[in-house]
């Protein structure tokens, strides 16, 4: 049996006609090609696979895409609008925490919800909700402190940033001594 | 016999830059933008599984695992399977057309088992069907007719520990006659002697848990049919040159027949190595019979079953020392189990061998060391790759040692640890380069040593502090156990950019970046310039395996040597064209390039490429590095079998729940000599991620099997890695730049090292927190699990 | 997968498939057991989501505490249960469940349903001796918590029954609670054991007492421990007492198991530390009046 859905993802409309059992993160992967959202487990656990679905956390992987009827749904892909780089984007490179970028895209979406609800979020809160991903590289502290750097170019107002420029200042390029 | 000339090359550059600080250079050591980090931020890198979107058509390739942890195989009928809805065909051992092994080291281990299963992720057919899950469904249909055999989940019922005798048992390898895979020894000195001779003598038994690598990308390979006969396969691999091979032997082609490119990797800390060929393979196999792509694509529960661990250990040391203080004799026997098959179990016997005394002055020894089959999950590579294991050992001793003289953990290592001009216990003289001591010290003074130990001695009540110290040294790339050679190939366009290629893979460290910075330096050229490829068969020379710390300092030293050679062409060039008074004048700051009493008379390096074309001076290179041959005596442990160490030592801070037994790192502090700082974000990446690994090896991880074999962790619910709310509040990073004289600019590596010292420094940090002398001896197990703890309190006397 | 209209329209299609339907919330559980096939994958799911504008909410009513059963647990924590000093075991209990990203989707209903040692809401309304309210095309029927989880993973739910809410009566001023539950690491865990505990105090003396492990003897879901209540009941609240209600009293009535994870002597001696620490701490959010 599948289902006919109205699905916004990044801004953009889509009509699905899914399968009742079809998950999330394989409409996203396999039917939307929005690869940034990973299966690392299956089960809720490692949290590369979260998106948000109407503003909020998701594990792509527990839920069925038919659920999701009119649902919006924000992947990385869309954190900003084509040619440019969010700042959270940017607060990930500059704090340089990126190793193998699989757990990258969870730790992001949730970085966005946390700042999102809470614009100016205490460390601990940080903690809390960036734990939600793991990480075997171990890059934790890296991320926790880009969530905070983030949190700082949203409130100056620097929420969108050129990426060709992002590219020019920063690609292989020495940013510290 | 002259040296070669990258050897002399790599000592040039050595000799030439050794007193220049690292702050110096301009692109060495300094925190540069990794090339893929702008890809990553965007969600971008196709790693393999993400690929699949770009093949049409592809079918699906199912392993169906065996239901016994050992038994043999007595009938295998998959009629009903090849009757599910969407089945294209079942693969089972009798369908490989050419050799069914992919033993890493030694021919054991069947990729489809066909005479008999030894552990629960044996595969024992493959279903090819349209759908992922199509495929596994009828899995369920295959029926083997199994005759269960007595398992092995305990490696003391395999090995006595005492004497290393081999118990009486139903063989697991009944092929080979013995379940003992290998042997290592030291015989150095008059141990007797020494011990009778000794003032104290310390003797434990410790025990070390079977860790998994948990890296957060399943695995995942694709292989597409090509129109020649040939395969291209796409896997998630360390060692795309050893997986080639391994497919190669199963589909019975020659190398040039098999293709391996290695994506973005999510993670691998040794674990993509046996994996990545078996993955491959399955995937070829189905590839060349369906004649369409297939894909192998695992869950993280077959993730678990299906790749190798670390090797658990079972070991008992006696350490004696002098009054004053002086160690003057180890005697060890250890147990390493290998699980199910070999993979690369006799090298990880090897290192451990080697390091079994730790980084000390070692004058009499006596070391057995055994590798044993179990039916447990093979054990194969992991970070590290049997040093700390023997490392937890080692330096629990210390401690208990310095405890019975009665003196400070760090001034007791400090009478005893390898400075230059020592020999190691194999004999081999160290006669520079050694930063072991520098690192203490400034450890030491990082992490507050004295103060705290002091102070945390007198406090009581249910959450107490401790501090703990634990050294390492690390021998670099694979010594003696193999050919220890690396490659690159440097390509310099028309338009003055670059591109940069090796063999060797990024799983995610990042150490390819440490490369181009190499390059960039030597070249002087912004690293922006490069562009770095993925490490592909069929487009670079073989550049060994990525494994053993051995990027940075073999792949950096081809690296090195395929930019001087350019570069020497270059500064020849560019003195005609500008007219320096010699070669050597030539000044490269690209885009511009002068000499350099005439800075301001340049021309750019864009022109000077071009003048190359026109002049036919080669802008490319294939740089290639070859380790000086190591040197190993089976009978003694003696001889140099690496060629150089990295050392390092770490300070844990903990704080102890004494009602619960939960231990939580507060802080710590880990300082390595590594040389050189090249890649100053990924050596930072290592201190920190090390470190984060090797806690959840000191406190939480293990991968449990029930009595009959199959195991009970294989989620991230039940086995346990640090989250980010276990990590400690800070990690403190630093490194003592020593200089290696055959390393690239004199760097050594890190990616193992760093995990080496974690676990003993917390487990010491514990024991100083407990603060008993009884309970200092009983904590001889890792992962120190609340319960652990908890249980050793209570049989010190100190809870009820 | 049926998705309902209303809630009349899902419990139409429950009496008409029961029970070949599974009602679906947040699946953090559901999806999972199926994942692992530790129970067949049914014929339906009947999706709630639809119903979630009726069946989320947490209200006071008739002086009880209401919450709706597809309330998520974020949702929960949005509201006066994380700030009045009386309900403090849901802050608790929200740091230890699972990572912060599930309980997005985790819901009370779930957890309830769940029915396992982890459920960890579950233990801790049980120590508010809450009411399970379960609907049919039927009726309506009121199942005390305590007799509504019967042992692990089975409950007194009909096939064609489904949770529309829990309710438990307000506490009274001068009380509190607290939820413990520990393992190896922080997140993730399934709790080396866990305990939940009610406390009203009156002039020092215990005027009230709940306590809940996440197994008791007989029984291995989430229980009450009345024995330990009963002997704690009317006495004046000291260390000593709470002390020998720990080692003398709950061992009695404590049953824990070994298992590969951990050992059943280890299990009892933290159900002590528990019940000693949990109840320390209502007595300091008492007296303190904050979380």
């Amino acid at each position: 049996m599948s289902f006919k859905i109205n699905l916004k993802v990044n801004g953009k409309e889509h009509v699905l006609e899914v399968p009742a059992h079809e998950r999330l993160v394989d409409t996203l992967r396999y039917r939307l090609g929005l690869t940034s959202v990973k299966e690392g487990c299956g089960r809720g656990e490692c949290g590369t696979c979260i998106v948000l679905v109407n503003g909020l956390p998701k594990h792509s992987c527990l839920t069925l895409t038919a659920t999701l009827d009119g649902a919006e749904v924000l992947t990385l892909e869309g954190l900003a609008p084509e040619g440019k780089l969010h700042a959270i984007q940017l607060a990930y490179l500059e704090t340089r925490g990126v190793q193998c970028g699989f757990c990258t895209p969870g730790f992001m979406m949730m970085t966005k919800a946390l700042l999102d609800t809470h614009p100016e979020p205490q460390q601990e809160q940080v903690k809390e909700w960036l734990s939600s991903v793991l990480c075997r590289c171990g890059s934790y502290h890296y991320y926790f402190a880009a969530a905070k750097l983030a949190a700082k170019y949203i409130k100056e107002g620097k929420i969108y940033l050129d990426e060709k420029q992002v590219r020019e200042k920063y690609h292989m390029k020495v940013i510290g001594r | 016999m002259s040296k070669p000339d990258y050897v002399q090359i790599v000592e040039e550059m050595f000799a030439k830059t050794k007193d220049k600080p690292t702050k110096d250079f301009t692109y060495l050591g300094k925190h540069v933008v990794r090339w893929d980090a702008i890809s990553k931020i965007m969600g971008k890198p196709l790693f393999t599984a993400d690929m699949i979107n770009l093949f049409k058509n592809a079918v699906f390739v199912h392993s169906v695992r065996s239901k016994y942890a050992h038994a043999k195989i007595k009938k295998i009928d998959y009629s009903e399977a090849l009757k599910y809805p969407g089945v294209l065909k079942v693969i089972t051992a009798r369908d490989i057309p050419g050799i069914n092994d992919v033993g890493y080291v030694l021919p054991d281990q069947p990729l489809l088992a066909d005479r008999k299963v030894r552990f629960i992720g044996d595969t024992v057919a493959l279903i090819v069907a349209e759908s992922l899950e199509n495929a596994r469904d009828a899995g369920e249909l295959v029926n083997v007719d199994y005759e269960p055999l007595p398992v092995y989940t305990d490696v003391l019922q395999v090995i006595e520990l005492n004497g290393l005798t081999e118990k009486e048992h139903v063989l697991i390898h009944d092929e080979r006659g013995s379940d003992v895979l290998s042997r290592y020894k030291i015989r150095v000195g008059d141990v007797e002697k020494a011990f009778k001779e000794a003032s104290v003598v310390v003797e434990n038994e410790y025990r070390t848990p079977m860790q998994e690598h948990a890296y957060l990308e399943p695995e995942a390979a694709i292989a597409i049919p090509e129109p020649d006969g040939s395969v291209t396969i796409y896997a998630k691999t360390q060692c795309p040159f050893d997986t080639r091979r391994a497919v190669s032997n199963v589909l019975g082609l020659p190398f040039n027949m098999v293709r391996v490119v290695a994506p973005a990797l999510g993670g691998g800390f040794g674990g993509a190595e046996d994996v990545g060929n078996e993955i491959a393979a399955k995937a070829a196999l189905a590839a060349l019979a369906l004649k369409r792509t297939a894909v192998v694509l695992h869950t993280r529960e077959e993730s678990i079953i299906g790749h190798t661990k670390r090797h658990p250990m079972v070991a008992k040391y006696r350490h004696a020392a002098s009054k004053d203080g002086t160690l003057l004799a180890v005697d060890a026997d250890i147990v390493l189990d290998t699980g199910a098959y070999a993979s690369l179990g006799p090298f990880v016997g090897w290192r451990a061998v080697v390091h079994s005394t730790g980084p000390y002055k070692v004058r009499n020894a006596r070391v057995d060391l055994a590798v044993v089959y179990t039916n447990r999950i093979p054990a194969g590579a992991f970070r590290g790759f049997g040093n700390p294991q023997v490392t937890f050992a080692v330096e629990r001793q210390m401690d208990l040692l310095a405890e019975e003289l009665g003196m400070d953990p760090v001034e007791f290592r400090l009478k005893n640890i390898l400075r230059n001009g020592d020999r190691t216990v194999h004999g081999q003289l160290l006669d520079h380069g050694v930063g072991l001591e520098d690192a203490i010290k400034r450890a030491l003074e990082i992490s507050g040593w004295s103060e705290k130990r002091k102070l945390y001695s007198t406090l009581k009540g249910p959450a107490r502090r401790g501090i703990g110290i634990a050294l390492m040294y690390h021998g670099n790339s694979i010594g003696a156990e193999g050919a220890d050679f690396s490659t690159v190939s440097l390509i310099i366009q028309r338009d003055g950019s670059i591109i940069f290629r090796t063999g060797l893979t990024d799983m995610g460290q990042g150490s390819l970046q440490g490369l181009v910075n190499i390059a960039a330096e030597i070249l002087g050229v912004p690293p922006s310039y490069f562009k770095i490829e993925p490490s592909d068969t069929a487009a670079t020379p073989d550049a060994g395996p990525t494994v053993a710390s051995r990027s940075t300092a073999m792949g950096g030293n081809a690296t090195l040597v395929a930019a001087y050679k350019i570069r020497q062409r270059l500064n020849k060039l560019a003195a005609e064209m500008l007219g320096c008074a010699s070669p050597e004048d030539v000044v490269i700051e690209a885009p511009k390039v002068y000499c350099k009493d005439q800075p301001e008379h340049h021309i750019t390096w864009k022109e000077l490429i071009e003048q190359t074309f026109w002049k036919g001076i080669p802008i490319q290179e294939f740089g290639y590095y070859r380790a000086p041959p190591a040197e190993w005596h089976e009978e003694t442990g003696t001889g140099q079998p690496y060629f150089t160490y990295t050392f390092g030592a770490v300070v844990s801070d903990v704080e102890v729940d004494i009602e619960t037994g939960l231990t939580k790192v507060v802080e710590a502090t880990v300082v390595y000599d590594i040389g050189r700082v090249v890649n100053r974000t990924g050596a930072e990446h290592h201190g920190v991620g090390g470190y984060i690994q090797g806690m959840g090896y000191a406190l939480m991880e293990d991968t449990v099997h029930s009595e009959n074999g199959h195991v009970y962790s294989t989620s991230f619910s039940t086995y346990h890695i640090p989250t980010g709310l276990d990590i400690p509040e800070r990690i403190n990073v630093d490194f003592v730049e020593a200089g290696f004289i055959r390393g690239p600019f004199g760097a050594k590596g890190l990616g193992e090292p760093s995990i080496v010292a974690i676990a003993p420094s917390i487990v010491n940090a514990i024991a100083h927190a407990i603060g008993s002398k009884q309970a200092n001896r009983l904590l001889n197990r890792i992962p120190a699990t609340p319960d652990f703890v908890r249980g050793v309190l209570k049989r010190a006397g100190l809870a009820r | 997968m049926y998705r309902p209209k209303t809630l009349e329209d899902a419990l139409e299609f429950l009496s008409k498939n029961a029970p070949d339907v599974k009602p679906l919330a947040g699946g953090t559980e559901l999806l999972v057991l199926i994942r692992d096939k530790k129970i067949t994958t049914p014929k339906y799911l009947l999706d709630l989501s639809p119903l979630k504008k009726q069946l989320s909410y947490v209200k006071i009513e008739d002086g009880k505490v209401r919450i709706g059963a597809t309330t998520t647990l974020y949702e929960i924590s949005r509201t006066f249960l994380h700030s009045d000093v009386r309900f403090a075991g849901f802050v608790d209990t929200w740091k230890k469940f699972g990572t912060l990203a599930i309980r997005f989707s985790a819901t009370i209903g779930g957890n309830v349903v769940a029915g396992t040692q982890y459920s960890d809401y579950a233990t801790l309304l049980l120590a508010y001796d809450a009411t399970v309210k379960a609907v049919s095309s039927r009726g309506e029927r009121s199942i005390p918590l305590e007799k509504f989880i019967l042992d692990k993973r089975i409950i007194d739910l009909r096939p064609d029954e489904l949770v529309k809410e829990v309710e438990f009566a307000i506490p009274p001023q001068g009380s509190s609670s607290s939820f413990v539950k520990f393992d190896r690491r922080e997140l993730l865990i399934a709790g080396i054991i866990t305990g939940a505990f009610f406390l009203a105090l009156e002039e020092g003396k215990i005027r009230d007492v709940k306590i809940a492990f996440d197994m008791v003897k007989g029984k291995r879901a989430p229980a009450r421990s009345h024995e330990v209540e009963s002997f704690l009941l009317g006495k004046t609240f000291s260390e000593d007492l709470i002390e020998k209600a720990a080692e003398e009293v709950l061992p009695t009535y404590m049953e824990r198991i070994t298992d590969w994870w951990t050992t059943a002597e280890y299990r009892l001696d933290m159900s002590k530390v528990a019940l000693k620490r949990g109840l320390l701490k209502c007595k300091a959010r008492i007296e303190k009046g904050v979380i």
